[in-house]
């Protein structure tokens, strides 16, 4: 697909376009896993409305050359208008002083507590929402949801109502081969998938590599009922119908249905696996 | 004794400031008319000075120059993180460019999201926590603080452990306290003049960790139990929250979290 700048989105490129004026931004990490180098999923989400445009996470600060310039060829000489870190943990929302400075009229959107006693200069550039909020940008409109599958208490998804696709930042970490080393606990694939959707990927889905990923980068999943939390996904799910989900840790899924039963398995094994000696089955507890 | 500045045993130095519990953090309740202080710790040992995060950046202006008048040219700087996040590294840069820092210690390096790599490049030395290696190690040589990882956690957290003081740096747990004003003292020294109630802590508590009424607690609270016996502990440090200092108020507030995770997880 190109653009009237003559830019083409191609599949082995970021940034890509996964769906009109929804662009695809990557700066995998790069580690050395045993002889093979391999890479972790580090995305951004551009949405190029007809009258607004809306940045998703920020990457790491050391990925910000990278990201300008993905940037500047899927503005294509616009401005951004809003910024959208889906929480405020490093790898989603460290950019944001540097992304503010380069866009003086871009406002942070979404549950924006902490970023002012993080970053002080953010003060009066912040919108706040709740859930249910949606925004606007002609053409395509964010709708910001529960998040489910999250670590920090402000965390948000959003779903995008034109094109059915469900943003859902650390969620869903999706990711096919990767290393079994100990050292590393983070959403892996190898190099050359990078911009691939979950569908382009040669390899199957490994359960229990995403077993020891959730367990790990979701530390509290070793604790929570998956029953519970999975039910209130399944909830989200049936309501939006995403026909894509994009994660922030993993290949773009673009067959939910055939994923999703996964990323259940995944849950209950992260539970069920967790070492807790003596531990009722999940379904047998009541809450207090 | 004020909320930015407090010496909290003779070699301890309490560094922060306050917030009002209107809404404006996430770990916190909205709690009109209450603060909370959010904090992080300076350490002198003998052989070097060490902080314990560094605060957020709001407080910037309180920290840096406190933090520059204490550590002297030449002493040895080993920053600590419990947690690699804007609440606890958010002057990080800036103490450096003021008061070089030769040592960091962290989590981990298997989590690759951390990003310090413009120290790195800056020749400070990055000591992570070694998995595979024992539940707790050292940190310093000769060693200044016991270091371990933190069952009881969201993110990749470390607890550290000043044998010395009996002092628990315990990050975002042990956060469930507020004070009445932005000036109030950030500690509590006495269980009779305690206002924390299980109701005022479980808020605090369910506000961080979201999850607690979806899970099993149990092996956190076995978990927080053995932290507790296997140390004598006298004061707990937290990053946000008040200081809690003397037996009896670290006893009755680990009995307070001990009863929440009880209560509030499922059964």
């Amino acid at each position: 697909m190109a653009d009237g700048q003559g830019h083409k989105y191609e599949r082995n490129t970021f940034p890509r376009e996964i769906a009109p004026n929804i662009f695809w931004f990557g700066n995998c990490l790069k580690i050395s896993v045993t002889a093979e180098i391999m890479h972790i999923h580090l995305n951004q989400f551009l949405l190029k409305g007809e009258e607004k445009t809306l940045l998703i996470d920020t990457g790491m600060p050391r990925h910000w050359d990278s990201l300008k310039a993905q940037l500047n060829i899927a503005l294509g000489g616009r401005s951004l208008d809003y910024l959208f870190p889906t929480h405020p943990e490093v790898p989603h929302c460290a950019n944001i002083p540097n992304i503010l400075d380069e866009y003086p009229s871009c406002s942070l959107i979404g549950d924006v507590r902490d970023y002012g006693l993080y970053y002080p200069e953010t003060r009066g550039r912040a919108l706040n929402v709740s859930i249910g909020d949606a925004v606007d940008l002609g053409g395509l409109k964010l709708r910001f949801v529960p998040a489910i599958l999250k670590d920090l208490p402000s965390s948000l998804w959003a779903f995008e109502e034109t094109h059915r696709i469900m943003f859902v930042a650390d969620g869903f970490a999706f990711l096919h081969a990767g290393s079994q080393n100990p050292m590393l606990d983070e959403p892996l694939h190898r190099p050359g998938e990078c911009t691939l959707t979950s569908t382009e990927l040669g390899s199957g889905v490994n359960v229990e590599l995403g077993n020891f990923i959730i367990r790990a980068a979701l530390h509290w999943s070793r604790f929570v009922d998956p029953d519970r939390l999975l039910k209130e996904m399944d909830e989200l799910i049936d309501e939006h119908k995403p026909s894509i989900i994009a994660s922030a840790h993993g290949n773009i899924i673009v067959d939910v249905d055939h994923v999703l039963p996964m990323i259940r398995d995944m849950h209950h094994k992260a539970y069920a696996d967790a070492g807790i000696p003596g531990r009722k089955p999940a379904a047998s507890r009541q809450s207090a | 004794m004020n909320a930015r500045q407090h010496n909290l045993n003779g070699t301890i130095m309490r560094l922060g400031g306050s917030i009002a519990l209107d809404g404006q953090a996430s770990w916190a309740p909205i709690k009109p008319n209450l603060f909370q202080p959010v904090s992080c710790y300076l350490l002198k040992k003998p052989k070097a000075h060490v902080l314990i995060d560094t605060g957020v950046a709001c407080h910037q202006s309180n920290i840096v120059p406190a933090v520059t008048r204490e550590i002297k040219d030449g002493n040895y700087v080993i920053a600590c993180l419990t947690r690699s996040e804007p609440e606890c590294a958010g002057n990080l840069l800036a103490i450096h460019e003021n008061v070089p820092i030769n040592e960091l210690v962290t989590a981990t390096v298997a989590n690759p999201f951390d990003d310090y790599s413009s120290l790195v490049a800056q020749s400070v030395k990055l000591t992570t926590f070694p998995f595979g290696a024992p539940a707790s190690f050292t940190v310093g040589d000769p060693p200044v603080l016991e270091m371990f990882l933190a069952q009881f956690r969201m993110l990749l957290t470390v607890w550290f452990f000043d044998a010395e003081t009996g002092t628990l740096f315990s990050s975002d747990v042990f956060s469930h306290t507020d004070v009445l004003s932005p000036e109030a003292p950030p500690i509590i020294t006495s269980s009779t003049l305690d206002k924390t109630t299980y109701e005022s802590a479980r808020e605090h508590i369910l506000a961080k960790f979201w999850w607690i009424p979806k899970a099993d607690t149990a092996p956190l609270g076995d978990w927080v139990r053995k932290v507790f016996s296997a140390r004598r502990i006298e004061t707990i440090a937290p990053t946000h929250g008040c200081v809690l200092m003397g037996r009896d108020v670290v006893d009755r507030h680990l009995n307070l979290v001990l009863d929440v995770l009880e209560k509030e997880g499922l059964r």
